[in-house]
């Protein structure tokens, strides 16, 4: 609805770059977690740094809500709406604004497209080394708040490792400048603390990040393995030997007949359990020694057959396949949940055993696509809402994936986010200290608490609902040993729904 | 609430020794553990666990003490001089390897680990942490870590905040927090572990770092050229502008020989021993158009040049660390060591050290009598330096000197931040207080 404050904002930026008719602001009731959604009050687009401080400061001291938005690819619903926040679309704010070859450095407005900075620097065999999936649309901005990772983390890092100075827009409309573009900045690294804290903390409009060369080349192989266990052991085995490949990606069956319906066909054979595509790269006169070692270890592994890429088209189809892994799920599933649990590499072929059978005991198939290299798991829980109760069972498998990853000392999300989707699962990784320090740190940036208000870090409420329902199953373990499902069952309502007491009196009883 | 008057040390000194044992309680003067101190008492303690950490925090914060947590004590030399604190926290006794994956590339130790110890256990299994800090090898990763310094191994490498994964500390308040998570990517809430890296102890006391490694290089190659700043910087050009991947590219003054090749740029190889050849090969292609002389060393030796490298810099008394595009350091580097010599107390002996690819520089010396007693004196040398728009930061030296370093390098917005997060974590400044920057 039109009100005083909506006029403030188009007083701002002007009433072309302001939406607020309901119909026009529900594009953007959620980003790529569809689970959740909830109508804004207004999108704004600024284009500058000055007008995204002039609409956080008007927002601020009339204490509106506001969570910032990219291209909405996120996975966890860092960019959704909880309800009658104003949304600030950085889309405008697309522009490169400088690149510096001489020392690898480029600067750019936070809606910028990722894979779109790395042509840009094409021309000059220097590329943008975090590549998320959705690089083609997602935004450096984005990437930022997201602490975005992709399939080359495991030699070039994720996209912390990749800033190293920051514009930023504090909650109150406040404008400083973090980090350096050349060694460290003095004081508390509030950079640091700014990349990956999904828009909870602050907007950055202009990053600074580092550019690479182009590796001189390039070699790909893909293996099929019988047993996943030999897969996951070659993977340790490589690492161990000293290499260090730029990716290391694996498929399990079903999601290989998942991409094998899609548009790039591979032909991965029907009877093995998963395939590893793996990359190294580097000098030219090295690669070709460093692949070959790779092959003598899949072989070493009772690979079925490895092979290497012989064109650049060839290497592009595998990439494409294993790229595009999320998307191809619709060939075999209405929905999917996809899950981004991380795990100590060393634990692979246990963990796996794990989702195996959880997938059996909810009757769900779940396919797994992951960065092997990094122990990042993303596995693909197939349900069909319009079977009544699925989609339930799907959310309660994901989340029993994710406290698989914890329990193997791990976390419940390598590079989507916690956002709003695995809120719940934040005090199955840390403690409620833990949990209390991260907001006493949102408070230092955001003392009302309403800039993305209600994601990655839960509410006190809530996390103490989840202790409570924990320590009453940890006192009647006795008594609930016997039926444990139900009481997991209880321990994660208590989460999803937030509800306290009759929850957990009905885990009591 | 009344004011309660601070226990004497001796009275501190009796119950920590309850606590953590009669043997690792001491009181010395502050001038006995660190050279830039005063004479005044202080408590020194050396905990071996985190409880025993916990049992000091609780104390002090019981009675109003303020704490110094620190391992070796070399990196001290920085910051503005502050009072001694009544607790001086030594972590050296911390010093266990808590745990090593070798297939997960991860280590997990206690802070009063030193440098040459972690190596030594890392080396062994095939591994290493890819960190080389302009400081002695019995600095402690504690200390390295708060200090937040990185060598030229950050060319290629990155610095600790992107090998520190998960930390533990122990807060003030009595509470133990866990930071990130001990696998190599984690995005689950913020990145806390960043915080306290830099932070010189001022919020927490940090009683477990976990790192990720490297596989150990099997094969090691430098190559170091030697010639004139200009055609070195012309070399340093080509080199980032190639497909070639150095691990460490540094121009390193060369006072002692002649003075026309006065310098050399060191680039430095980790790839497998085919690779590292090919490097090399057309790296020297590339020298020798520029008409420079070239030298290669391997393995053993190339190690030994670096650590002798690392040794010119934290040897000295005064290190000052510049930063900016490595274009603007190279042309800085002439003028400022022109005015750093009429400063050192042998200009001979000056190291310098500046990276191609990392942008930060570090010029150490022994300063001269006059620098220590004329503040006129440094302003010249910050005069030189803002001329060439790079930033500056002393991290290491004599008080007298540190004291005319004591303005704040904060903007106002930014400031207010830090403020309150130290606010947060350390209301009543105890932790450290007073040295970090801006008189934090």
């Amino acid at each position: 609805m039109r009100d005083a404050h909506i006029d403030a904002l188009v007083n701002i930026v002007g009433e072309r770059r302001c939406l607020w008719n309901p119909n026009q602001v529900r594009a953007y009731a959620c980003d790529g977690y569809t689970a959740e959604s909830a109508i804004p009050r207004a999108v704004v687009f600024p284009e500058s740094t000055d007008e995204v401080a002039q609409i956080c400061r008007y927002l601020y001291e009339h204490s509106i809500p506001y969570l910032p938005r990219g291209a909405g690819t996120g996975l966890s619903g860092g960019a959704t709406p909880t309800g009658g926040e104003v949304v600030l679309s950085l889309a405008r704010m697309n522009r490169l604004l400088a690149v510096d070859f001489d020392h690898l450095r480029a600067i750019v407005q936070p809606g910028l497209v990722n894979l779109t900075l790395t042509r840009r620097v094409a021309h000059e065999d220097c590329y943008y080394a975090p590549d998320p999936s959705s690089q083609s649309v997602c935004t450096i901005g984005g990437n930022f708040a997201e602490n975005a990772g992709g399939s080359h983390c495991l030699k070039y890092g994720v996209t912390t490792n990749h800033i190293v100075a920051a514009k930023v827009v504090l909650p109150d409309g406040s404008v400083i400048d973090v980090g350096a573009p050349f060694g460290d900045a003095p004081g508390y690294d509030l950079l640091g603390l700014l990349v990956g804290s999904e828009g909870t903390l602050g907007i950055a409009t202009e990053i600074t990040v580092r550019i690479l060369k182009k590796p001189q080349a390039l070699r790909t192989a893909l293996a099929y393995f019988d047993r996943v266990a030999d897969a996951s052991d070659t993977v340790t085995d490589i690492i161990v030997e000293g290499i260090i490949p730029a990716a290391i990606e694996m498929m399990d069956q079903l999601a290989m007949q998942a991409v094998d319906k899609s548009n790039y066909h591979v032909g991965y054979p029907h009877d093995i359990e998963a395939v590893l595509l793996i990359e190294v790269d580097g000098l030219a006169a090295g690669v070709d020694e460093v692949m070959a070692r790779v092959v003598e270890l899949c072989r070493k592994h009772n690979v079925r057959e490895v092979k290497v890429a012989q064109s650049d088209a060839e290497r592009a189809l595998w990439w494409s396949s294993r790229k595009m892994a999320f998307g191809a799920m619709g060939r075999l599933s209405p929905d999917y949940i996809v899950q981004d649990g991380v795990i100590p590499r060393t634990r692979l072929t246990e963990v796996l055993q794990k989702i195996e059978a959880i997938s059996q005991r909810h009757g769900l198939r779940i396919a797994n696509v992951f960065h092997a290299g990094d122990g990042n798991l993303h596995p693909l829980v197939l349900y069909d809402s319009r079977v009544p109760g699925e989609a339930e069972r799907a959310v309660q498998a994901g989340s029993e994936v994710l406290r698989a990853c914890v329990d193997a000392g791990g976390s419940i999300t390598g590079e989507h986010g916690v956002g709003i989707e695995k809120i719940g699962e934040m005090a199955y990784m840390f403690s409620a200290d833990e949990l209390q320090v991260q907001r006493a740190v949102k408070a230092c940036f955001d003392a009302k608490g309403i800039v993305n208000a209600g994601k990655l870090i839960p509410l006190p409420g809530r996390c103490v609902e989840v202790k409570h329902a924990r320590d009453i199953i940890e006192d009647h373990w006795q008594i609930l040993n016997s039926f444990p499902d139900q009481a997991e069952v209880q321990v994660r309502g208590a989460r999803a729904h937030g509800a306290g007491a009759e929850h957990t009196t009905s885990v009591q009883g | 609430m009344p004011l309660q008057s601070k226990p004497h040390p001796a009275d501190t000194a009796e119950h920590l020794a309850n606590v953590i044992g009669l043997h690792h309680v001491r009181i010395v003067p502050a001038c006995t553990l660190h050279m830039h101190e005063s004479s005044q008492d202080v408590c020194l303690a050396e905990p071996s666990s985190e409880e025993e950490v916990l049992a000091v925090l609780a104390y002090a914060r019981d009675h109003g003490l303020s704490l110094l947590p620190c391992g070796a004590g070399r990196l001290l030399a920085y910051g503005p001089p502050a009072e001694a604190p009544d607790i001086w926290l030594s972590l050296r006794r911390m010093n266990r390897v808590v745990s090593l994956s070798q297939g997960d590339l991860i280590v997990s130790v206690e802070p009063g680990l030193t440098m040459s110890e972690l190596t030594s256990t890392l080396t062994s299994a095939g591994l290493m942490l890819p960190y080389d800090p302009p400081a002695p090898a019995d600095a402690t990763l504690g200390g390295l870590l708060s200090a937040g310094v990185s060598g030229p191994r950050r060319a290629l490498y990155g610095s600790l905040r992107d090998m520190a994964i998960s930390l533990r500390v122990a807060l003030l308040d009595g509470r133990v927090i866990r930071t990130g998570a001990k696998v190599v990517k984690n995005v689950a809430g913020y990145d806390m572990t960043k915080l306290f890296i830099g932070a010189w102890g001022t919020l927490g006391v940090i009683t477990e770092i976990t790192l990720k490694l490297r596989p150990l290089p099997m094969h090691r190659e430098t190559v170091l050229a030697a010639g004139t700043l200009d055609a070195l910087g012309s070399f340093r050009e080509r080199i980032v502008q190639s497909a070639l991947q150095p691990s460490r590219l540094e121009v390193v003054w060369q006072g002692e020989t002649d003075k026309t090749q006065d310098w050399v740029l060191a680039v430095d190889c980790d790839e497998h021993e085919r690779s590292a050849k090919a490097q090399t090969q057309i790296l020297e292609s590339m020298a020798h158009d520029l008409g420079l002389t070239v030298e290669t060393l391997e393995q053993h030796a190339a190690d030994t040049w670096w650590a002798d490298h690392a040794g010119a810099i934290s040897d000295r008394m005064v290190c000052i660390r510049l930063q900016g595009p490595p274009t603007k350091l190279f042309s800085a580097l002439a003028p400022v060591l022109d005015t750093i010599a009429a400063l050192a107390e042998e200009p001979r002996n000056i190291s310098a050290t500046a990276g191609g690819i990392t942008g930060v520089a570090r010029i150490a010396f022994d300063p001269a009598r006059a620098l220590l007693d004329d503040p006129a004196c440094w302003q010249k040398l910050r005069d030189v330096i803002a001329a060439s728009a790079l930033e500056m930061t002393v991290e290491r030296a004599p008080t007298a000197i540190r004291a005319q370093c004591t303005t704040s390098p904060f903007v106002p917005g930014a400031a207010a931040v830090m403020q309150r997060l130290k606010q947060t974590f350390d209301p009543e400044h105890l932790l450290s207080p007073g040295r970090f920057l801006g008189g934090m």
